[in-house]
């Protein structure tokens, strides 16, 4: 069956009574940029993880009920996402949540991703932070269990990502975060997840002061065998009235793993105009820059060349729904 | 600068009084927060309100017609609905159970905005629309 068709087919044959309280959901994120790549300049319209899905819960008994959700990503650019196909996959899963937590499995982001929270002020765009941190992963095949919602503001998550392969070490990855509306403070972690041997420590903190947001994030990477690498990023929103915000962000590592680099860093600064509550005009200026090994020099030294000298400028329309 | 961090920080704590405002549906499923309590309730408008209207219209038709009106004319919010019960106890069980279930989901407490009784043969459901605080 063509992916294209699968949210249709979904809908088809879940039970009515799970229908009932199903909301369909998703968002279109497209802008047109002008990308300086290499030293060749080009205008691109992108689709910036435009995506459409549906998600809800059946209840099963006192306290006790079934949650669901299908996400799918579509390109509004060009139509073709990976492998070809219209839809890809996103965060999928099915769970359980009562009383105890919440126990789901399926293909999605894993608690570490998911701890960056809102600091991230640029996600799904050039200065998307997975584009010079390690330990974006949304990984497939993952069993979680998060904390219930009565615990307050804490929440405990932890997954376990079975590679199924009996002769590769399966991952974990678990997080711990504190949530209120002006503050959020989490640490999380993965073992063996992006790959056997690579560990993954990140602290995230956010304060809302007033019409302003400041968010940091640090990480470190310890891969079997390889010295500890280190990485940053903070970012700021300012929020000059309800409609109008200005928002920069800067991030530095050490070292990333895909695409491969020694050095990464990118910074962007960018505005907000809010149409609605479900619709913002944005722009953005990113700067990315990588450096990696480029070759040996006749003694055997490294020779660090610029892997990356990007620049971006653009223009976008996000509407949520 | 202490002074501006002294002004940021009391701007904040007015914020902070204010009601926190609702995030919406795919921003909660971005965050993979599945104990969000404040996603916004604007579920029986726009693409969502469609696709409700289809389901609960072919639901209601298959017990009354008369009630289609009723019930797509629902003011804003969730609901919950029961398991068919037939007697008087059960019926306050079941009630009961709905009203459990949204408090864990509405932490910070909720209004029941309607209350629907629907015939099933011999039997009662009941639905609860509600919204949290």
């Amino acid at each position: 069956m063509k992916k294209a068709l699968l949210p249709a087919a979904i809908a088809v044959f879940l039970p009515l009574s799970a229908m009932a309280d199903v909301t369909v959901y998703g968002k279109a994120n497209v802008s047109l940029q002008n990308a300086d790549e290499g030293g060749d300049s080009k205008i691109e319209l992108v689709s910036n993880a435009s995506r459409i899905g549906i998600k809800g819960d059946e209840v099963i008994s006192d306290g006790l009920k079934v949650i669901y959700q299908f996400e799918y990503q579509t390109e509004m650019d060009d139509g073709i996402g990976g492998n070809g196909q219209t839809f890809g996959q996103r965060n999928i899963f099915i769970g359980l949540q009562g009383k105890a937590g919440t126990i789901m499995g399926g293909h999605f982001d894993t608690p570490l991703k998911a701890a960056q929270e809102k600091v991230d002020l640029f996600n799904d765009l050039e200065g998307d932070l997975a584009n010079i941190f390690n330990g974006e992963t949304r990984a497939s095949n993952i069993v979680q269990y998060v904390t219930p919602g009565s615990f307050g503001p804490f929440t405990a998550t932890v997954a376990y990502i079975t590679k199924e392969n009996d002769d590769v070490d399966d991952g974990i990855s678990a997080s711990l975060g504190y949530n209120t509306s002006n503050v959020y403070l989490g640490v999380a972690m993965d073992q063996d997840v992006q790959a056997e041997g690579i560990d993954i420590v990140r602290a995230i903190g956010r304060v809302n002061l007033g019409p302003v947001q400041l968010g940091a994030m640090f990480e470190s990477t310890d891969i079997d065998g390889v010295d500890d690498s280190d990485g940053f990023l903070v970012s700021a929103l300012w929020s000059l009235s309800d409609a109008w915000a200005l928002k920069a962000q800067y991030g530095d590592s050490d070292f990333k793993l895909a695409p491969a680099a020694l050095d990464a860093e990118s910074a962007s600064v960018g505005i907000d105009y809010k149409l609605s509550k479900n619709a913002v005009i944005y722009g953005y200026y990113t700067a990315i820059e990588n450096e990696g090994l480029a070759a040996l020099d006749g003694e055997g030294n490294p020779i660090i060349a610029n892997l990356r000298d990007d620049d971006y400028l653009g223009i976008g329309l996000d509407l949520k729904f | 600068m202490k002074q501006l961090f002294l002004v940021l920080l009391c701007i904040g704590c007015v914020h902070m009084a204010i009601a926190e405002e609702c995030e919406l549906a795919v921003d909660v499923a971005d965050s993979m927060n599945v104990n969000a309590s404040n996603e916004c309730e604007d579920k029986e408008s726009g693409l969502n309100g469609v696709v409700r209207g289809w389901f609960k219209r072919d639901e209601a038709s298959s017990s009354s017609t008369s009630s289609v009106q009723a019930i797509t004319d629902r003011p804003r919010g969730s609901a919950k609905m029961s398991p068919p019960v037939k007697d008087a106890e059960s019926l306050a069980q079941a009630r009961y159970q709905l009203l459990s279930v949204i408090g864990q989901e509405c932490v910070q407490g909720f209004r029941v905005t309607d209350e629907l009784f629907l015939p099933v043969e011999d039997a009662l459901t009941i639905r609860l629309r509600y919204e949290c605080l």
